[in-house]
């Protein structure tokens, strides 16, 4: 009886080391990256610029976002996990395993300021953290913040369901203001100092349009049609690239004009811009697509659902 | 319970379930048979819709071909294209019902159609829905969404669920009422049936049941009028019986006690005396001899004492008797003619048999004219001994014939005694013969004369 009773002991506490000591690929510090952040089977992928996979990690936690805090580490986080884990990426190691509130919809890392922000949706709070993971304050928004951007020293959070965008100082987390949005808003960048904001549109009726929106006037100054639901940005070279994930179009705009469109991967959620190249994410066809001078030069397989797409570009 | 309602409880019971299984019966073909083929032919008629789609963005002229074909057909069908139906924004919490699920969304990408059975909330309603995905590239475009209303066979009914109610109950109650009449028909012959036993019991056996069909109920009303008959003649035998016993003893007792009387108050003349006491010895004797009868008939056949069986020539049997009958032949001039097969032997008892030849001769002697002749035959034949007894006499009625060996039947009703006879003769010769395995046969002319013949086994002569 005793044996067994220290087998089950020694049993558990291997399993629990185990999982403390979860570790990952490491990523060398020097290699940039383009990683894939796959939800609909929690894994990511990481891509040199030429195509080639550096790693996958197949994570075994509900992770449903991640995001980069500054080069060196990556935060993972889950809607309905109650904590979000800081991994270093060179050493493939679980840094910090943050405590957080169920509910965390979306985390951003604002490199001026050097802290993290992580949405909460079910609390409707925005809670900022050191890059180390310590809790630097707390702040309540909307219903359901999701989307987050800092400019000029605020963050500007997107209240999914809500009809107004939350603006907090970056450094005190102090509501400056409330910018009127319409509900399921997604997507924001700022072009010319105009806060470009998209979204999925309210009930059944589908989003079609960009809103450009003065951020000091709060108000909506004009509007870009770029049908179906265009909820990603992404700035290249003099352009400004919007992913419509409805018609699974990519459109590249200057001087608030459509230049160029194209049909890019099945149902796309994620853009960015890495090594001169914009890269489309298709959701449904779990393929990233590499576009180069307006052209689709690479195809590469990824795991399923890519949701987010994360850059490293280190400066040499 | 009566057996009637037994039956219609029954019968109305398997109307019932019958009612039941036929409904869910119903339910199961429509399940299978009427759902299945709306899914195959929305699956088909889907399929062929979904040939004019060539790629890329659903075109408003799809949509519009898609409504136009809506408009004529029964099956609903429109086609999808917002992909906010398509659950497109799935990561996202959308708070929308959306068309379709992730989950199917996942199928119809791979080109899988689906179909679904339920209740739908866009439609508010229970449908069979067919869903062809229109995919591109592995993008779900749009979709062909195909649906037929499923008027469940229980939301009918409860839709006009009193009116089913109703005419169940109102078909049940019909139902109920010609079978309630039905088997009233049927067993009403079993009714006076059992009427009839009843007055039988109470000692009416003169009930009789009329019999209109050759069915069971019809074979049970004759085969009961049969009993009844019989009962009813036995009741009668039974009081004829009784009567005639009193009868038959009232008249020596009546002798005796009229003689004793006059002896015991000395108005008999002392010369007379002995006449009388003789007569009253010889009614005495009569009366013993009637309850020896009696006693013998009234036995049934198991309660009879075994008869002694043994080897007996008959000739000698019959020798003896016809000697001792010869003088009350004499007496009614009467000549007893013998012939005689003496080596006819056969297993008998000797003192039955007497009695047997006996009771023949002194019946023979009785109802012969005078001046005749008794021809007294014995003779073997076929391994058969036969004994027959011929007479020139009144001869019997061929009516009664039949009748002769029954207890106390007397072919002259008026029952004198002048003829002396106890009625009880034939009866117990025809027992006694039975007993002897033999056979008993009468023949009979009207005022010419009667030949009786008895038929015996005899022994083999090897045995």
């Amino acid at each position: 009886m005793k044996k067994i009773f220290l087998t089950l002991i020694v049993l558990v506490m291997t399993v629990l080391t185990a999982c403390g000591q979860t570790t990952y690929e490491k990523i060398d510090d020097d290699e940039n990256f383009i990683a894939s952040v796959n939800t609909l089977q929690p894994s990511i992928d990481f891509f040199r610029s030429n195509g080639e996979k550096i790693a996958t990690w197949e994570l075994d936690e509900a992770y449903t976002g991640a995001t980069l805090v500054g080069d060196e580490k990556m935060l993972l986080y889950g809607n309905q996990l109650k904590h979000a884990d800081l991994v270093n990426l060179a050493t493939g190691k679980v840094e910090k395993k943050i405590d957080v509130e169920k509910g965390a919809t979306f985390a951003y890392y604002a490199k001026d300021s050097k802290q993290f922000f992580i949405a909460n949706g079910e609390f409707n709070e925005v809670t900022a953290y050191t890059s180390d993971g310590e809790v630097n304050g707390k702040a309540k928004a909307g219903l359901y913040p999701y989307a987050m951007l800092t400019h000029d020293n605020q963050l500007f959070v997107v209240n999914f369901k809500d009809k107004f965008m939350s603006v907090f100082n970056e450094k005190t987390l102090k509501l400056e203001k409330k910018v009127p949005i319409p509900k399921s808003s997604h997507g924001m960048d700022f072009i010319n100092e105009e806060l470009w904001l998209g979204g999925h549109g309210d009930g059944e009726k589908p989003n079609s349009t960009v809103l450009r929106i003065d951020p000091k006037t709060s108000e909506t100054i004009g509007k870009l049609d770029l049908p179906i639901m265009p909820i990603a940005f992404a700035k290249l070279h003099q352009s400004e690239f919007v992913l419509s994930h409805g018609e699974s179009t990519l459109y590249e705009i200057q001087n608030n004009k459509v230049k160029w469109q194209k049909e890019v991967g099945s149902n796309p959620f994620a853009i960015t811009a890495f090594d001169g190249k914009i890269i489309v994410g298709g959701y449904d066809d779990r393929t990233l697509y590499w576009i180069e001078n307006r052209k689709i030069v690479k195809k590469t397989k990824v795991g399923k659902g890519p949701f987010q797409l994360l850059v490293r570009e280190r400066e040499r | 319970m009566r057996i009637s309602t037994k039956i219609w409880l029954f019968v109305l019971a398997t109307i019932a379930v019958t009612v039941l299984f036929m409904y869910s019966m119903t339910n199961y073909l429509y399940e299978r048979l009427y759902v299945q083929d709306s899914k195959n032919s929305m699956v088909e008629i889907g399929g062929k819709l979904a040939h004019m789609y060539e790629g890329g963005k659903v075109t408003d002229k799809l949509v519009a071909d898609v409504d136009r074909y809506n408009s004529y057909s029964n099956i609903n069908v429109f086609a999808v294209r917002n992909p906010r139906e398509l659950s497109a924004c799935v990561p996202f919490d959308i708070d929308y019902d959306t068309l379709i699920g992730p989950e199917e969304r996942q199928q119809l990408i791979k080109g899988n159609i689906i179909s679904k059975q339920g209740y739908e909330k866009r439609f508010d309603r229970q449908v069979i829905s067919v869903v062809i995905p229109l995919v591109d590239e592995k993008r779900l475009e749009g979709i062909l969404y195909l649906y037929f209303p499923l008027e469940k066979i229980t939301e009918l009914a409860s839709k006009e669920v009193i009116f089913l109610l109703i005419s169940a109950i109102v078909f049940l109650i019909i139902i109920g009422f010609i079978i309630f009449k039905g088997i009233g028909f049927i067993m009403k012959p079993l009714r006076e049936l059992q009427n009839a036993a009843q007055k039988m019991a109470k000692g009416d056996y003169s009930t009789r049941v009329e019999t209109h069909s050759k069915d069971e109920i019809g074979q049970l009303g004759a085969t009961f009028n049969e009993m009844a008959k019989s009962i009813e003649q036995e009741d009668q035998q039974q009081r004829q019986f009784l009567e005639n016993v009193s009868h038959e003893l009232r008249t020596p007792i009546s002798y005796i006690k009229g003689y004793g009387e006059a002896i015991l108050s000395n108005m008999i003349k002392e010369e007379e005396k002995a006449d009388k006491i003789q007569l009253i010895v010889r009614e005495a004797g009569r009366m013993e001899k009637l309850t020896n009868e009696l006693l013998q008939l009234s036995r049934t056949k198991e309660q009879q004492e075994p008869i002694q069986l043994y080897p007996l020539p008959l000739a000698e049997t019959i020798r003896d008797v016809v000697g001792m009958m010869t003088q009350r032949a004499e007496e009614a001039s009467i000549d007893l003619a013998v012939t005689l097969d003496d080596e006819v032997i056969i297993n008998a008892n000797e003192v039955k048999m007497k009695q047997i030849l006996i009771n023949l001769l002194e019946n023979a002697i009785r109802y012969s004219e005078k001046d005749t002749a008794i021809h007294i035959h014995c003779k073997q034949l076929d391994e058969k001994a036969y004994i027959i007894v011929e007479d020139h006499g009144i001869g019997i009625p061929k009516e009664d014939l039949t009748h002769v060996t029954e207890r106390f039947y007397r072919v002259n009703k008026a029952r004198s005694r002048v003829d002396g006879g106890s009625g009880l003769g034939l009866s117990i010769v025809n027992q006694l013969v039975q007993a002897h395995a033999g056979h008993l046969n009468i023949e009979s002319e009207l005022n010419k004369g009667t030949v009786i013949t008895l038929t015996f086994p005899t022994i083999e002569e090897n045995e």
